[in-house]
């Protein structure tokens, strides 16, 4: 009886301390998906597999000075074929979105981590 | 000396019972307020649930949705009857400037009703994010002081990043700010 009450006071403290870490992964992975929708809808993406990183540097420079992310472009095959970002150390807990699109007929999954410094 | 021990067997003296008194009311009490602590943490925790979940909401709606009718920003009248959610967007993350006009000229109570808000207020800022000093293109609702809660959505307006800044502030409340 007293292992299964300590269990659920240990289980429910695990639940209380990681809740607000959890809440703001949810706020930093819906800050990667409306990166990826804005370098999808201005064709960054496109740009960027081609060799053209302009619209990268674009969200680089508009980003505020606490948001970081990086984009890693990778071809069917999964291989990178492209990385950028606002070039800020990476560190602690980052969010992880994913976009699939198309260039020249060729198909590439775009991966932006977003993370807060 | 044996026949003292023999005669108080079983029996406590007043000392080992104010001693037991202590502990036992000592326990009870720690016990009580560690009760207490978790409740009050339990209920932090859920306002916070609460209103971040709120805040992501009326966030998320405004730069994904169109709102509904989608073409409520045409309207006579644009009040809680009218139309049932807000929505910036033209499309996924491309923010409207007649939406985000109208919205701006709308009376705070309508606004705060179609949000779906009761008591909490609210203040929403669009920023262009590419212009030198980040101007704020649009300010709708009240800013505040004091805590409030903060959801930051990135958006397309007029081809240009610009920032929604949503912020909703509760009274008598404890919650984060990120």
């Amino acid at each position: 009886m007293a292992l299964v009450i300590a269990m659920v006071v240990l289980s429910s403290c695990i639940y209380l301390i990681s809740t607000p870490k959890r809440q703001v992964n949810e706020r930093l992975y819906d800050i990667s998906l409306d990166l990826l929708a804005v370098a999808g809808e201005e064709h960054f993406l496109q740009d960027a597999v081609r060799g053209d990183s302009s619209g990268v540097d674009r969200m680089k420079a508009a980003m505020p000075a606490n948001t970081c992310f990086r984009i890693d472009v990778k071809n069917e095959s999964g291989a990178l074929v492209y990385t950028g970002g606002s070039g800020c150390r990476e560190f602690g807990e980052y969010a992880l979105g994913r976009r699939t699109f198309t260039s020249g007929g060729d198909f590439y999954v775009a991966e932006m981590r977003v993370w807060l410094r | 000396m044996w026949c003292t021990l023999k005669a108080s067997r079983g029996q406590v003296s007043n000392v080992d019972l104010l001693i037991g008194f202590f502990i036992v009311l000592f326990i009870v009490l720690s016990f009580t307020e560690v009760w207490n602590a978790t409740v009050i943490q339990l209920g932090v925790f859920d306002s916070r649930r609460t209103m971040d979940r709120r805040i992501s909401d009326v966030a998320e709606a405004l730069v994904k949705t169109p709102g509904s009718p989608p073409r409520w920003f045409m309207l006579g009248t644009v009040n809680s009857t009218s139309v049932k959610s807000m929505g910036f967007a033209a499309r996924d993350n491309v923010l409207s400037g007649e939406r985000l006009g109208r919205t701006a000229s709308m009376d705070y109570d309508d606004l705060r009703s179609i949000l779906g808000l009761s008591r909490e207020e609210y203040y929403i800022t669009v920023t262009d994010l590419e212009s030198a000093n980040k101007t704020v293109l649009y300010s709708i609702g009240r800013d505040f002081s004091g805590q409030k809660a903060v959801a930051s959505r990135f958006a397309l307006l007029n081809g240009t990043i610009v920032e929604v800044k949503v912020s909703l502030y509760f009274e008598n409340t404890t919650f984060m700010t990120t």
